[in-house]
């Protein structure tokens, strides 16, 4: 006891608007509550719903968060290569890169992140909604960080969807989950 | 244990509002508040309590005004374009001396400006519209500050017969944070003997309250009232936060949510062996004026960083005397110079370093 030190994490996200960008920042944080002292959520995006550029970023801390608003994230998903183009550069060196590679058809700027990438959106398609690419990507990304135990996000995102009586997704959403947390 | 729950700026103003046991909302949908608008459609019918959504916001800040005239604990919110309008109706809140709170969720102007976050509306709040009154101003910078400050702004409210300004931002009031929600205790409060609340409570005489202080009645006593009030508010109701100021070579001055982009831009220079310290004023007015004197007379510099051209700057500059070096990190240093970029921690770092 008192010998742990005090942990703080953050993950960025970013793609457009109708990829689930906030959704799934949402739900690590909603699932930080459960793990951490204090969580922020900090989203940002244009004024239209779809099409627009969408970027979140979560902070799970045991302490007070310092500031929601990251300069240079720890990890970082990426949905799109618009994003990327975008949020490439904010990376600390030595960041964690999980991107989406049906929707990025180029290289890595940069050669010193731990970059990881998988072909979510088709995953998600071969699963019957393209809407759910956004957990396939979060899935990896829970295998690879160890922040949060994928049971705890598993049981958040199915409070959420009993809450917004969406019970019929629930498979759907896990399946996807588990897809991209086996992958890796 | 206390409950905790992940809400968003805007909602834990309403949660707050709740728990302040105020009783009439009135307001009209704008973003960047309009979850708070929409807590309180949803949970005060459930609570027996009013909500109202006015025609626009003009009529919304006059309704908060006849409420409050009856004594209840009445609040409106809006953001900046339509705070612009609520103007005239505040000028006449004031006139009135009628205890309200009115939250600007601050977004990007002039004019109908931008739907995104911004701190433009300073000046406008802390100076208000014409007739040279004065209110108090809170500005939280996080969302379990949020929560209780609408608290304190209905106790200072009521304390001193005065609308209190809750002055938030398009970050805070759309991020979630996890927030403690438990109840704040006051002090006991004066009882509101001048409330319109019918004749027979004033033995059946003709009891009204008026918005011409110098037409009907003594504009005199309104004047030396009011002085009064201001100046007891000023000696007494200063709120502010520091971090780190006494071996500080720079100061750093911010507040709302760019007050936490600064927090961690001071921890990052002090990891860099600058010292740096932070100022965080929490009543904008009554502005900490005399912490920054004094800190000014130590020959410390000051770093100011707001999102908007510099309107707090002023007000550290009256505080300062002309004893110090003062800096901005405004607007213009935002990551992207479009509506959705915004400052980061990075980029006060940057200036810091160019400025000490």
């Amino acid at each position: 006891m008192g010998e742990e030190k005090a942990r703080t994490c953050n993950v960025a996200i970013a793609g457009y608007g109708g990829q689930g960008v906030l959704t799934i920042g949402l739900l690590i944080a909603r699932a930080g509550l459960k793990e951490f002292n204090h969580v922020s959520w900090f989203p940002t995006y244009e004024t239209w719903q779809r099409g627009g550029r969408v970027f979140c970023g979560v902070v799970l801390s045991d302490n007070q968060v310092i500031s929601p608003i990251i300069s240079e994230p720890e990890s970082l998903i990426i949905l799109d290569e618009a994003a990327l183009d975008i949020y490439e550069d904010s990376l600390i060196s030595g960041g964690l890169l999980v991107y989406n590679s049906s929707m990025v058809n180029r290289e890595l700027k940069r050669d010193d992140l731990k970059a990881v990438s998988l072909p979510a959106t088709e995953l998600a398609k071969e699963m019957g909604a393209v809407q759910v690419s956004n957990l396939v990507l979060l899935g990896s990304y829970l295998k690879i960080t160890d922040v949060l135990p994928i049971d705890t996000i598993e049981s958040t995102l199915e409070d959420t969807l009993i809450k917004e009586k969406k019970e019929k997704l629930i498979p759907l959403n896990k399946e996807a989950l588990r897809c991209g947390f086996e992958k890796m | 244990m206390v409950e905790k729950v992940l809400i968003s700026g805007n909602e834990a103003i309403g949660y707050g509002a709740i728990y302040a046991d105020c009783t009439h909302y009135f307001g009209y949908p704008i973003t960047p508040q309009n979850e708070l608008i929409e807590f309180m459609a949803r949970e005060f019918p459930k609570l027996g309590r009013t909500f109202v959504q006015a025609e626009s916001e003009f009529a919304s800040i006059n309704m908060v005004c006849g409420a409050a005239a009856t004594g209840v604990r009445a609040m409106t919110s809006t953001a900046s374009t339509a705070f612009s309008l609520m103007q005239e109706g505040i000028s006449g809140i004031a006139s009135m001396e009628l205890p309200c709170v009115i939250v600007d969720v601050q977004r990007g102007g002039p004019g109908a400006g931008s739907t995104q976050h911004s701190q433009m509306d300073y000046l406008l709040a802390t100076r208000g519209a014409h007739g040279g009154y004065k209110n108090i101003v809170l500005a939280p910078f996080s969302v379990q500050e949020a929560y209780e400050l609408v608290q304190v702004a209905f106790y200072l409210a009521d304390k001193y017969r005065i609308h209190v300004i809750l002055l938030s931002d398009g970050i805070l009031g759309q991020m979630y944070e996890s927030v403690e929600l438990k109840k704040l205790e006051f002090p006991p409060l004066p009882e509101k003997d001048w409330a319109v609340t019918g004749s027979a409570a004033h033995g059946y005489n003709r009891f009204f309250i008026h918005n011409s202080p110098g037409i009907i009645g003594s504009y005199y006593d309104y004047m030396k009232r009011s002085d009064e009030k201001y100046k007891k508010i000023a000696e007494e109701e200063v709120r502010y936060e520091t971090y780190e100021i006494e071996d500080a070579d720079i100061v750093l001055i911010s507040y709302g949510s760019t007050a936490r982009v600064t927090l961690e831009a001071m921890y990052l220079a002090r990891d860099q062996g600058i010292k740096a310290g932070f100022l965080r004023p929490i009543t904008l007015w009554p502005f900490p004026r005399k912490i920054i004197n004094t800190m000014a007379g130590s020959k410390k510099k000051f770093l100011v960083v707001e999102d908007c051209m510099g309107q707090m700057i002023e007000d550290v500059e009256l505080a300062v005397e002309g004893k110090a070096k003062i800096g901005l990190v405004g607007s213009m240093d935002r990551n992207l110079p479009t509506g959705s970029g915004m400052i980061l921690s990075k980029k006060v770092l940057e200036k810091i370093k160019d400025f000490v």
